[in-house]
Protein backbone atom coordinates (compact mmCIF):
# COMPACT_ATOMS: atom_id res chain seq x y z
CA UNK A 1 0.00 0.00 0.00
CA UNK A 2 1.30 3.43 -1.12
CA UNK A 3 1.04 6.72 0.88
CA UNK A 4 -0.22 10.03 -0.16
CA UNK A 5 3.38 11.50 0.00
CA UNK A 6 4.28 8.63 -2.16
CA UNK A 7 1.90 9.43 -4.91
CA UNK A 8 3.05 13.00 -4.77
CA UNK A 9 6.84 12.25 -5.12
CA UNK A 10 5.64 9.56 -8.29
CA UNK A 11 3.40 12.62 -9.65
CA UNK A 12 6.75 15.23 -9.04
CA UNK A 13 8.66 12.90 -11.01
CA UNK A 14 6.25 12.37 -14.07
CA UNK A 15 5.90 16.45 -13.89
CA UNK A 16 9.65 16.52 -13.68
CA UNK A 17 10.16 14.10 -16.34
CA UNK A 18 7.26 15.02 -18.93
CA UNK A 19 6.57 18.34 -18.08
CA UNK A 20 9.01 20.05 -20.93
CA UNK A 21 8.13 17.85 -23.89
CA UNK A 22 3.93 17.51 -23.01
CA UNK A 23 4.02 21.76 -22.69
CA UNK A 24 5.96 21.74 -26.07
CA UNK A 25 3.38 19.05 -27.54
CA UNK A 26 5.62 16.37 -27.95
CA UNK A 27 4.15 13.96 -25.90
CA UNK A 28 1.86 11.73 -27.80
CA UNK A 29 -1.03 11.09 -25.46
CA UNK A 30 -1.22 7.27 -26.23
CA UNK A 31 2.49 7.33 -24.61
CA UNK A 32 1.80 9.77 -21.80
CA UNK A 33 1.64 8.06 -18.10
CA UNK A 34 -1.92 7.85 -17.37
CA UNK A 35 -1.49 10.90 -14.61
CA UNK A 36 -0.86 12.81 -18.20
CA UNK A 37 -3.14 11.63 -20.56
CA UNK A 38 -6.01 14.34 -20.66
CA UNK A 39 -3.43 16.64 -20.56
CA UNK A 40 -1.94 16.15 -23.26
CA UNK A 41 -4.98 15.46 -25.09
CA UNK A 42 -6.18 19.38 -23.64
CA UNK A 43 -2.83 20.43 -24.90
CA UNK A 44 -2.47 18.64 -28.63
CA UNK A 45 -6.55 20.05 -28.67
CA UNK A 46 -5.24 23.86 -28.02
CA UNK A 47 -2.09 23.83 -30.11
CA UNK A 48 -4.67 22.86 -33.27
CA UNK A 49 -5.04 26.62 -33.88
CA UNK A 50 -6.92 27.49 -36.86
CA UNK A 51 -5.05 28.84 -39.03
CA UNK A 52 -7.68 30.60 -40.65
CA UNK A 53 -8.29 32.30 -36.91
CA UNK A 54 -7.71 36.10 -37.34
CA UNK A 55 -6.26 36.91 -40.58
CA UNK A 56 -9.09 39.83 -41.29
CA UNK A 57 -6.27 42.61 -40.54
CA UNK A 58 -3.83 41.15 -43.09
CA UNK A 59 -4.59 44.52 -45.52
CA UNK A 60 -3.49 46.59 -42.97
CA UNK A 61 -0.49 44.69 -41.99
CA UNK A 62 0.44 44.79 -45.81
CA UNK A 63 -0.25 48.00 -45.78
CA UNK A 64 2.53 48.86 -43.34
CA UNK A 65 4.81 46.27 -44.70
CA UNK A 66 4.64 48.16 -48.15
CA UNK A 67 5.12 51.78 -46.41
CA UNK A 68 8.47 50.71 -44.39
CA UNK A 69 9.90 48.59 -47.15
CA UNK A 70 9.21 50.78 -50.20
CA UNK A 71 11.53 53.23 -48.66
CA UNK A 72 14.42 53.68 -50.37
CA UNK A 73 12.44 56.86 -51.50
CA UNK A 74 10.88 57.58 -48.06
CA UNK A 75 14.42 57.11 -46.51
CA UNK A 76 16.64 59.02 -49.37
CA UNK A 77 14.22 61.54 -49.71
CA UNK A 78 15.07 63.52 -46.51
CA UNK A 79 19.03 63.15 -46.72
CA UNK A 80 18.62 64.32 -50.22
CA UNK A 81 16.78 66.88 -49.27
CA UNK A 82 19.57 67.65 -46.20
CA UNK A 83 22.70 67.56 -49.14
CA UNK A 84 20.33 69.89 -51.23
CA UNK A 85 20.12 72.19 -48.53
CA UNK A 86 23.58 71.97 -47.67
CA UNK A 87 24.81 72.82 -50.78
CA UNK A 88 22.56 75.57 -51.13
CA UNK A 89 23.61 76.81 -47.86
CA UNK A 90 27.37 76.30 -49.03
CA UNK A 91 26.90 78.03 -52.47
CA UNK A 92 25.18 80.93 -50.33
CA UNK A 93 27.98 81.21 -47.77
CA UNK A 94 30.30 81.26 -50.66
CA UNK A 95 28.69 83.77 -52.33
CA UNK A 96 28.40 85.63 -49.33
CA UNK A 97 32.11 85.54 -48.58
CA UNK A 98 33.20 86.43 -52.25
CA UNK A 99 31.01 89.53 -52.09
CA UNK A 100 32.32 90.53 -48.47
CA UNK A 101 36.09 89.45 -50.21
CA UNK A 102 35.40 91.42 -53.61
CA UNK A 103 33.05 93.42 -52.28
CA UNK A 104 35.26 95.16 -49.84
CA UNK A 105 38.49 95.10 -52.17
CA UNK A 106 36.35 96.97 -54.65
CA UNK A 107 35.13 99.39 -52.20
CA UNK A 108 38.86 99.81 -50.96
CA UNK A 109 40.25 99.92 -54.57
CA UNK A 110 37.45 102.67 -55.38
CA UNK A 111 38.47 104.82 -53.05
CA UNK A 112 41.92 104.26 -53.71
CA UNK A 113 42.69 102.64 -49.83
CA UNK A 114 44.40 99.38 -50.83
CA UNK A 115 48.66 98.91 -51.34
CA UNK A 116 50.09 101.12 -54.14
CA UNK A 117 51.06 97.52 -56.12
CA UNK A 118 47.55 96.29 -55.25
CA UNK A 119 45.66 99.62 -55.92
CA UNK A 120 48.32 99.28 -59.98
CA UNK A 121 46.51 95.38 -60.20
CA UNK A 122 43.39 95.88 -59.20
CA UNK A 123 43.12 99.08 -61.38
CA UNK A 124 44.20 97.71 -64.42
CA UNK A 125 42.17 94.51 -63.71
CA UNK A 126 39.16 97.05 -63.39
CA UNK A 127 39.85 99.04 -66.70
CA UNK A 128 39.59 96.11 -68.62
CA UNK A 129 36.14 95.88 -67.90
CA UNK A 130 35.38 99.79 -68.00
CA UNK A 131 35.89 100.22 -64.26
CA UNK A 132 38.00 102.77 -63.56
CA UNK A 133 39.56 103.35 -59.71
CA UNK A 134 42.75 105.44 -58.98
CA UNK A 135 45.88 104.18 -60.67
CA UNK A 136 48.82 105.01 -58.55
CA UNK A 137 51.11 104.35 -61.16
CA UNK A 138 49.30 106.49 -63.48
CA UNK A 139 49.70 109.13 -60.92
CA UNK A 140 53.00 108.91 -60.14
CA UNK A 141 53.77 109.27 -63.98
CA UNK A 142 51.43 112.51 -63.93
CA UNK A 143 53.38 113.99 -60.88
CA UNK A 144 53.82 112.48 -57.62
CA UNK A 145 51.70 114.91 -55.76
CA UNK A 146 48.19 114.58 -57.61
CA UNK A 147 46.28 117.25 -54.81
CA UNK A 148 48.08 120.17 -55.87
CA UNK A 149 45.24 122.70 -54.70
CA UNK A 150 44.17 125.84 -56.62
CA UNK A 151 46.37 127.79 -58.60
CA UNK A 152 46.37 131.12 -57.23
CA UNK A 153 44.93 133.74 -59.93
CA UNK A 154 44.02 137.23 -59.43
CA UNK A 155 40.35 135.71 -59.13
CA UNK A 156 41.02 133.19 -56.09
CA UNK A 157 44.43 134.76 -54.42
CA UNK A 158 41.44 137.66 -52.50
CA UNK A 159 39.13 134.86 -51.78
CA UNK A 160 41.64 132.91 -50.28
CA UNK A 161 43.68 135.76 -48.92
CA UNK A 162 40.02 136.90 -47.29
CA UNK A 163 39.87 132.95 -45.95
CA UNK A 164 43.45 133.19 -44.53
CA UNK A 165 42.89 136.41 -42.91
CA UNK A 166 39.95 135.07 -41.14
CA UNK A 167 41.56 132.27 -40.07
CA UNK A 168 44.12 133.70 -38.92
CA UNK A 169 42.41 136.18 -36.75
CA UNK A 170 39.89 133.82 -35.50
CA UNK A 171 42.76 131.44 -34.32
CA UNK A 172 43.80 132.09 -30.50
CA UNK A 173 47.65 132.02 -31.57
CA UNK A 174 46.56 135.16 -34.36
CA UNK A 175 48.45 138.10 -33.66
CA UNK A 176 48.51 139.96 -36.62
CA UNK A 177 51.93 138.80 -38.17
CA UNK A 178 52.53 136.49 -40.75
CA UNK A 179 55.00 134.39 -39.18
CA UNK A 180 52.55 133.29 -36.38
CA UNK A 181 50.06 132.23 -39.39
CA UNK A 182 52.50 129.54 -41.09
CA UNK A 183 52.58 127.81 -37.51
CA UNK A 184 48.71 127.10 -37.48
CA UNK A 185 48.10 124.11 -37.81
CA UNK A 186 45.15 124.42 -39.80
CA UNK A 187 46.65 126.51 -42.06
CA UNK A 188 49.49 124.20 -42.89
CA UNK A 189 47.10 121.62 -43.47
CA UNK A 190 45.18 123.37 -46.24
CA UNK A 191 46.36 122.70 -49.92
CA UNK A 192 45.07 126.22 -50.81
CA UNK A 193 47.00 128.12 -48.33
CA UNK A 194 49.85 126.52 -48.83
CA UNK A 195 49.59 127.62 -52.16
CA UNK A 196 49.29 130.63 -51.07
CA UNK A 197 52.19 130.73 -49.07
CA UNK A 198 54.18 129.69 -52.03
CA UNK A 199 53.05 132.43 -54.35
CA UNK A 200 53.69 135.12 -51.70
CA UNK A 201 57.00 133.67 -51.49
CA UNK A 202 57.88 133.74 -55.22
CA UNK A 203 56.98 137.58 -54.80
CA UNK A 204 59.47 137.49 -52.03
CA UNK A 205 56.62 138.14 -49.25
CA UNK A 206 55.00 137.02 -46.31
CA UNK A 207 51.51 135.78 -46.81
CA UNK A 208 50.18 139.16 -45.10
CA UNK A 209 52.26 141.21 -47.39
CA UNK A 210 50.66 139.62 -50.44
CA UNK A 211 47.52 139.65 -49.52
CA UNK A 212 47.66 143.57 -48.29
CA UNK A 213 48.21 143.82 -52.17
CA UNK A 214 45.73 141.46 -53.88
CA UNK A 215 42.65 144.04 -54.47
CA UNK A 216 39.12 142.70 -54.92
CA UNK A 217 38.41 141.12 -58.65
CA UNK A 218 35.62 143.16 -60.21
CA UNK A 219 32.25 142.10 -60.77
CA UNK A 220 33.06 141.08 -64.49
CA UNK A 221 35.97 139.06 -64.11
CA UNK A 222 34.17 137.16 -61.15
CA UNK A 223 31.65 136.47 -63.47
CA UNK A 224 33.31 135.46 -66.52
CA UNK A 225 35.18 133.14 -64.06
CA UNK A 226 31.80 131.21 -62.48
CA UNK A 227 31.21 131.17 -66.05
CA UNK A 228 33.79 128.94 -67.39
CA UNK A 229 34.42 126.77 -64.78
CA UNK A 230 30.50 126.40 -64.80
CA UNK A 231 31.51 125.59 -68.35
CA UNK A 232 34.11 123.64 -67.02
CA UNK A 233 31.64 121.63 -64.90
CA UNK A 234 29.11 121.19 -67.31
CA UNK A 235 31.93 119.79 -70.03
CA UNK A 236 32.84 117.16 -67.40
CA UNK A 237 29.16 116.38 -66.86
CA UNK A 238 28.84 116.01 -70.94
CA UNK A 239 31.48 112.82 -70.50
CA UNK A 240 28.17 110.84 -69.04
CA UNK A 241 30.02 109.60 -66.10
CA UNK A 242 27.08 109.93 -63.16
CA UNK A 243 24.05 108.41 -64.01
CA UNK A 244 22.28 111.84 -62.81
CA UNK A 245 24.35 114.09 -64.02
CA UNK A 246 21.87 116.49 -65.54
CA UNK A 247 20.08 116.77 -62.34
CA UNK A 248 23.12 117.07 -59.88
CA UNK A 249 23.23 120.62 -58.69
CA UNK A 250 25.87 119.79 -56.00
CA UNK A 251 28.72 121.04 -56.19
CA UNK A 252 30.19 118.68 -53.51
CA UNK A 253 29.20 115.43 -55.39
CA UNK A 254 31.83 113.80 -57.01
CA UNK A 255 32.48 114.26 -60.67
CA UNK A 256 35.25 111.92 -61.91
CA UNK A 257 37.61 113.46 -64.20
CA UNK A 258 37.27 112.17 -67.91
CA UNK A 259 40.79 111.22 -67.96
CA UNK A 260 39.46 107.66 -65.46
CA UNK A 261 36.08 107.64 -66.48
CA UNK A 262 34.30 104.38 -67.04
CA UNK A 263 33.99 103.79 -70.43
CA UNK A 264 31.06 100.94 -69.65
CA UNK A 265 28.07 103.45 -67.99
CA UNK A 266 26.38 100.60 -66.80
CA UNK A 267 29.29 99.68 -65.21
CA UNK A 268 29.88 102.64 -63.18
CA UNK A 269 31.38 102.31 -59.81
CA UNK A 270 30.14 105.04 -57.17
CA UNK A 271 33.50 106.90 -56.41
CA UNK A 272 33.48 109.18 -53.30
CA UNK A 273 34.63 112.71 -53.44
CA UNK A 274 37.55 112.05 -51.73
CA UNK A 275 39.00 109.63 -54.21
CA UNK A 276 38.84 111.85 -56.87
CA UNK A 277 41.98 113.51 -58.07
CA UNK A 278 42.47 117.15 -58.38
CA UNK A 279 41.58 118.14 -61.82
CA UNK A 280 44.09 121.06 -62.07
CA UNK A 281 47.70 119.85 -61.92
CA UNK A 282 49.53 122.79 -62.08
CA UNK A 283 51.95 123.41 -58.88
CA UNK A 284 51.92 125.35 -56.34
CA UNK A 285 54.83 127.29 -57.35
CA UNK A 286 53.05 128.60 -59.98
CA UNK A 287 53.34 132.21 -60.68
CA UNK A 288 50.28 134.29 -59.80
CA UNK A 289 48.48 135.61 -62.17
CA UNK A 290 48.11 139.04 -60.19
CA UNK A 291 50.60 140.39 -58.29
CA UNK A 292 49.87 143.48 -56.15
CA UNK A 293 52.96 145.44 -54.70
CA UNK A 294 53.62 145.14 -50.97
CA UNK A 295 51.74 147.87 -48.67
CA UNK A 296 53.45 149.14 -45.66
CA UNK B 1 4.91 25.66 -41.67
CA UNK B 2 8.00 24.40 -40.92
CA UNK B 3 10.48 25.61 -40.22
CA UNK B 4 12.71 25.68 -43.68
CA UNK B 5 9.41 27.53 -44.94
CA UNK B 6 9.51 29.76 -42.24
CA UNK B 7 13.30 31.08 -43.07
CA UNK B 8 12.34 31.51 -46.60
CA UNK B 9 9.31 33.83 -45.80
CA UNK B 10 11.41 35.80 -43.31
CA UNK B 11 14.34 36.22 -46.24
CA UNK B 12 11.27 36.81 -48.47
CA UNK B 13 9.96 39.65 -46.31
CA UNK B 14 13.21 40.94 -45.10
CA UNK B 15 14.23 41.55 -49.19
CA UNK B 16 11.42 43.97 -49.32
CA UNK B 17 9.13 40.79 -50.56
CA UNK B 18 5.01 41.04 -50.11
CA UNK B 19 4.80 37.40 -50.49
CA UNK B 20 7.46 36.93 -47.58
CA UNK B 21 5.18 39.22 -45.16
CA UNK B 22 1.95 37.39 -46.30
CA UNK B 23 2.89 33.92 -45.92
CA UNK B 24 4.71 35.46 -42.21
CA UNK B 25 1.38 36.59 -41.30
CA UNK B 26 -0.64 34.20 -42.41
CA UNK B 27 0.80 31.24 -40.51
CA UNK B 28 1.83 32.96 -37.41
CA UNK B 29 -0.95 35.27 -36.66
CA UNK B 30 -3.44 32.76 -35.49
CA UNK B 31 -1.44 31.40 -33.12
CA UNK B 32 -0.49 34.70 -32.03
CA UNK B 33 -4.49 36.00 -31.87
CA UNK B 34 -5.21 32.91 -29.67
CA UNK B 35 -2.26 33.67 -27.32
CA UNK B 36 -3.81 37.45 -27.13
CA UNK B 37 -7.38 36.08 -26.61
CA UNK B 38 -6.32 34.31 -23.99
CA UNK B 39 -4.43 38.00 -22.48
CA UNK B 40 -6.02 40.79 -23.44
CA UNK B 41 -9.59 39.54 -24.37
CA UNK B 42 -11.84 42.02 -27.19
CA UNK B 43 -9.21 43.87 -27.52
CA UNK B 44 -6.46 41.29 -29.04
CA UNK B 45 -7.26 42.70 -32.35
CA UNK B 46 -6.01 45.66 -31.41
CA UNK B 47 -2.76 44.63 -29.44
CA UNK B 48 -2.37 42.46 -32.65
CA UNK B 49 -2.07 45.16 -34.70
CA UNK B 50 0.06 47.06 -32.99
CA UNK B 51 2.29 43.95 -32.68
CA UNK B 52 2.49 43.42 -35.92
CA UNK B 53 3.57 47.16 -37.21
CA UNK B 54 5.78 46.89 -34.63
CA UNK B 55 7.75 43.89 -35.51
CA UNK B 56 7.55 44.95 -39.63
CA UNK B 57 9.51 47.90 -38.13
CA UNK B 58 11.87 45.62 -36.57
CA UNK B 59 12.09 43.15 -39.75
CA UNK B 60 14.64 45.30 -41.78
CA UNK B 61 17.46 45.06 -39.29
CA UNK B 62 16.27 41.82 -37.90
CA UNK B 63 19.16 38.87 -37.95
CA UNK B 64 18.16 35.09 -36.78
CA UNK B 65 15.50 32.27 -38.78
CA UNK B 66 12.67 32.13 -38.65
CA UNK B 67 11.70 30.51 -35.51
CA UNK B 68 13.88 33.66 -33.80
CA UNK B 69 11.25 35.77 -35.71
CA UNK B 70 8.42 34.25 -34.09
CA UNK B 71 10.09 34.31 -30.84
CA UNK B 72 10.43 38.39 -31.72
CA UNK B 73 6.69 38.40 -32.51
CA UNK B 74 5.77 36.73 -29.14
CA UNK B 75 8.15 39.13 -27.14
CA UNK B 76 6.80 42.31 -29.12
CA UNK B 77 3.23 40.71 -27.99
CA UNK B 78 4.34 40.09 -24.28
CA UNK B 79 5.34 43.33 -24.24
CA UNK B 80 2.21 45.21 -25.67
CA UNK B 81 0.09 42.71 -22.86
CA UNK B 82 2.02 44.32 -20.01
CA UNK B 83 1.49 48.02 -21.68
CA UNK B 84 -2.29 46.90 -22.07
CA UNK B 85 -2.47 45.98 -18.42
CA UNK B 86 -0.56 48.97 -17.47
CA UNK B 87 -2.77 51.13 -19.13
CA UNK B 88 -6.17 49.27 -17.81
CA UNK B 89 -4.57 49.66 -14.44
CA UNK B 90 -6.15 45.63 -13.83
CA UNK B 91 -4.10 42.41 -14.02
CA UNK B 92 -4.28 39.89 -16.52
CA UNK B 93 -7.62 38.19 -16.35
CA UNK B 94 -8.02 34.95 -18.49
CA UNK B 95 -11.00 34.71 -20.48
CA UNK B 96 -13.70 32.53 -20.58
CA UNK B 97 -14.41 31.39 -23.83
CA UNK B 98 -17.94 32.98 -24.02
CA UNK B 99 -16.21 36.50 -24.34
CA UNK B 100 -12.88 36.01 -26.25
CA UNK B 101 -14.24 34.55 -28.94
CA UNK B 102 -14.49 37.35 -31.77
CA UNK B 103 -16.97 36.71 -34.93
CA UNK B 104 -14.97 36.86 -38.27
CA UNK B 105 -15.80 37.89 -41.44
CA UNK B 106 -17.61 35.32 -44.38
CA UNK B 107 -14.46 33.41 -45.14
CA UNK B 108 -14.67 32.03 -41.49
CA UNK B 109 -16.30 28.57 -42.50
CA UNK B 110 -18.21 26.64 -39.66
CA UNK B 111 -15.72 23.95 -39.72
CA UNK B 112 -12.67 26.00 -38.86
CA UNK B 113 -15.15 28.12 -36.11
CA UNK B 114 -15.85 24.80 -34.61
CA UNK B 115 -12.17 24.06 -34.22
CA UNK B 116 -11.22 27.50 -33.22
CA UNK B 117 -13.73 26.36 -30.05
CA UNK B 118 -12.34 23.26 -29.83
CA UNK B 119 -8.62 24.77 -29.21
CA UNK B 120 -9.52 28.19 -27.43
CA UNK B 121 -11.93 25.66 -24.52
CA UNK B 122 -8.55 23.89 -24.51
CA UNK B 123 -6.64 27.00 -23.74
CA UNK B 124 -9.39 28.10 -21.55
CA UNK B 125 -9.11 24.86 -19.34
CA UNK B 126 -5.19 24.51 -19.59
CA UNK B 127 -5.24 28.51 -17.99
CA UNK B 128 -8.30 28.84 -16.23
CA UNK B 129 -6.60 27.95 -12.70
CA UNK B 130 -3.35 29.48 -13.12
CA UNK B 131 -1.66 32.16 -12.03
CA UNK B 132 -1.21 35.44 -14.30
CA UNK B 133 2.81 33.84 -14.96
CA UNK B 134 2.14 30.21 -14.75
CA UNK B 135 -0.42 30.73 -17.51
CA UNK B 136 2.45 33.22 -19.38
CA UNK B 137 4.53 30.12 -19.49
CA UNK B 138 1.84 27.59 -20.37
CA UNK B 139 0.73 30.11 -23.25
CA UNK B 140 3.95 31.18 -24.28
CA UNK B 141 5.11 27.70 -24.67
CA UNK B 142 1.78 25.63 -25.65
CA UNK B 143 0.61 28.04 -28.66
CA UNK B 144 3.63 29.91 -29.12
CA UNK B 145 5.83 26.48 -29.24
CA UNK B 146 8.02 28.69 -27.76
CA UNK B 147 11.24 27.06 -25.77
CA UNK B 148 12.02 27.13 -22.17
CA UNK B 149 14.94 29.31 -22.61
CA UNK B 150 12.84 31.99 -25.18
CA UNK B 151 10.19 32.37 -22.52
CA UNK B 152 12.44 32.83 -19.89
CA UNK B 153 14.20 35.72 -22.15
CA UNK B 154 10.42 37.06 -23.14
CA UNK B 155 9.63 37.32 -19.36
CA UNK B 156 12.82 38.17 -18.21
CA UNK B 157 13.34 35.61 -16.23
CA UNK B 158 15.63 32.83 -15.23
CA UNK B 159 15.42 29.36 -17.20
CA UNK B 160 15.12 27.88 -13.80
CA UNK B 161 12.14 30.46 -12.62
CA UNK B 162 10.42 29.40 -15.85
CA UNK B 163 10.97 25.60 -15.35
CA UNK B 164 9.44 25.91 -11.78
CA UNK B 165 6.29 28.20 -12.92
CA UNK B 166 5.80 25.46 -15.67
CA UNK B 167 6.42 22.49 -13.11
CA UNK B 168 3.78 23.84 -10.62
CA UNK B 169 1.45 24.77 -13.71
CA UNK B 170 1.74 21.08 -14.74
CA UNK B 171 1.16 20.21 -11.58
CA UNK B 172 -1.90 22.38 -11.25
CA UNK B 173 -2.88 21.40 -14.61
CA UNK B 174 -2.81 17.42 -13.95
CA UNK B 175 -4.92 17.86 -10.83
CA UNK B 176 -7.87 19.61 -11.92
CA UNK B 177 -8.13 17.66 -14.93
CA UNK B 178 -8.30 14.00 -13.00
CA UNK B 179 -11.45 12.77 -14.27
CA UNK B 180 -11.90 15.07 -17.13
CA UNK B 181 -12.49 13.73 -20.46
CA UNK B 182 -11.57 15.65 -23.60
Amino acid sequence: MTSESDVDNKMQEIFRHFGDSLLAGDLDPADAPIELRNMAELIQVAKKVPLTSGLNQEQTIISHFRAAFSPQVVELEPKRRSKMISKILTAKAAAAAVAVLFGGTAAAAATGSLPAPAQTKVASVLSDVGVSVPNPSSNAAKGANHVTGPVITSANAFGLCTAYTAQVNGGSTSTSSGATVTSSPALTHSRAFINLEAAAKAANESVAQYCASVKAPSSDKGSSNAASHSKGRSESRGKGNEPNNASNDNPSSSVVPSSVAPTNPTSTMPVPSSSVPATTEAPATTVPVTTVPQSS
Amino acid sequence: MDDSELDSALNMAKSGEEAGVTLLYRNLQPFLIAYLRNRTGSSCEDVSQETWISAIGALRNFEGRGGDFKALLFDIAHKRVVDFYRKESRRPKITGINESIDIPGNSYSVENMLDDVSSQEAISKLVSNLTSDQAEVVLLRVIGGLSTQKVAKIMGKSVGSVRILQHRAVEKISKSQIGVTI
